[in-house]
């Protein structure tokens, strides 16, 4: 690689790294397997050179970062022991969080973004990927159909649904919160 | 209660901030993480390339040392002293007697080319036993044809023919006694010559 093609590379790190993190973290749901996932998204990007010329570049960074956390948590899978709290959470009841507060306890403590990501997480794989990787505005429902191998239709019509599940979960505990207020 | 904007400001917002790494130096982390992997990756293969480049040359070693010993001696035998030139000799024939060639000097035993267990031709010369001494070194050779002719004269010419022609020859051959040169010491030129 010359000097020329190591500093793109460099600055394509530089400029990618938190995209290609929260791509993987979307999978992963685990803050130091997204973290390896995408050192090794860009490891592999660097030994094919596939990030020379690309068109749109954080579709195929998307593509290739979802790629390599998928095979990382097949490996966890395999490897059984050790599964991150993100793939807990996916394996087990999809409706509740393990190991995050409630999102009562939460919302009590204020802290509407973590009850709205926890929440998130709590969300059904079908239902949570489309609905974060919707949130990158470089990504069109084409592009994360075709990063998922679904439908762009069915993309639409999961995030539709995963935005009406946080809608009623969320509206359900503001009226609990209300009720509480109401009985203090 | 909330409406239904509002909700989806509140899901839009979390979702721009779900899975931000916040202000770290992620990308630093990345790249080293990168680099380090490129590092350590890279060490066993430059060891495999040498493990390789190492038992190659070893492996090229032993091939040509093989093939040095195999190979059959190229070095032919010296057979200067057995040839003879062949030469009109008539004149000389008769009166000297025939050069004496290493076969007749030391005969060779009859099956000297024979052997027990055979081998390739190109083993066999290579393995050949040393020629034998001689009993005249250097070998009698054919006289060339100055030579010839001065036997020639000095058998036929008459014997006091022969000795002037020796004393001319002693006179000859004697060496030079070349008389130091005298060289007299200028004189001073008269007054007013030139």
């Amino acid at each position: 690689m010359t000097s020329d093609e190591e500093t793109g590379f460099t600055a394509l790190v530089e400029r990618e790294s938190r995209f290609v993190f929260r791509v993987a973290y979307a999978v992963l749901s685990n803050v130091h397997d997204a973290e390896d996932a995408a050192q090794e998204t860009f490891l592999k990007l660097y030994r094919n050179g596939g990030w020379r010329g690309v068109e749109n570049e954080r579709a195929f960074l998307a593509r290739a970062a979802w790629r390599v956390a998928q095979d990382c948590r097949r490996r966890h899978a395999v490897s059984g022991g050790s599964k991150s709290a993100i793939t807990e959470s996916a394996d087990s009841e999809r409706e509740l969080p393990s190991l995050s507060p409630s999102p009562e306890q939460t919302t009590l403590d204020g802290n509407r973004g973590a009850l709205v990501h926890s929440m998130i997480d709590a969300l059904p794989e079908d239902l949570r990927f489309p609905l974060v990787l919707s949130a990158f505005e470089e990504l069109n429902s084409r592009e994360i159909g075709s990063i998922l191998a679904i439908p762009e239709g069915t993309v639409r019509t999961r995030i539709q649904r995963a935005r009406q599940v946080l809608r009623q979960k969320l509206a359900s505990i503001e009226s609990r919160q209300a009720e509480v207020r109401h009985a203090q | 209660m909330r409406n239904k904007d509002e909700l989806d400001k509140m899901i839009d917002a979390a979702l721009a901030t779900y899975g931000d790494p916040g202000a770290d130096d992620l990308e630093v982390r990345v790249l080293r993480g990168v680099r380090l992997r490129l590092v350590s990756e890279s060490k066993p293969r430059r060891l495999r390339w040498l493990a390789c480049s190492a038992a190659l040359a070893a492996a090229a070693c032993v091939l040509a040392l093989v093939f040095f010993i195999s190979r059959p001696a190229m070095k032919p035998v010296n057979n200067a002293h057995t040839q003879q030139t062949p030469r009109d000799t008539k004149a000389v024939a008769a009166t000297t007697p025939p050069p004496a060639t290493p076969q007749e000097t030391v005969p060779r035993p009859a099956n000297a080319m024979r052997t027990r267990n055979p081998l390739p031709v190109s083993t066999q010369t290579a393995k050949a036993e040393p020629l034998p001494k001689l009993n005249v070194f250097p070998a009698p050779a054919p006289l060339d044809g100055q030579v010839e002719v001065l036997a020639f004269f000095i058998r036929q010419a008459p014997p006091n023919e022969v000795k002037e022609l020796l004393a001319e020859q002693a006179q000859a051959d004697a060496p030079l006694e070349v008389k130091e040169l005298e060289i007299p010491p200028l004189e001073p030129l008269d007054e007013g010559g030139k």
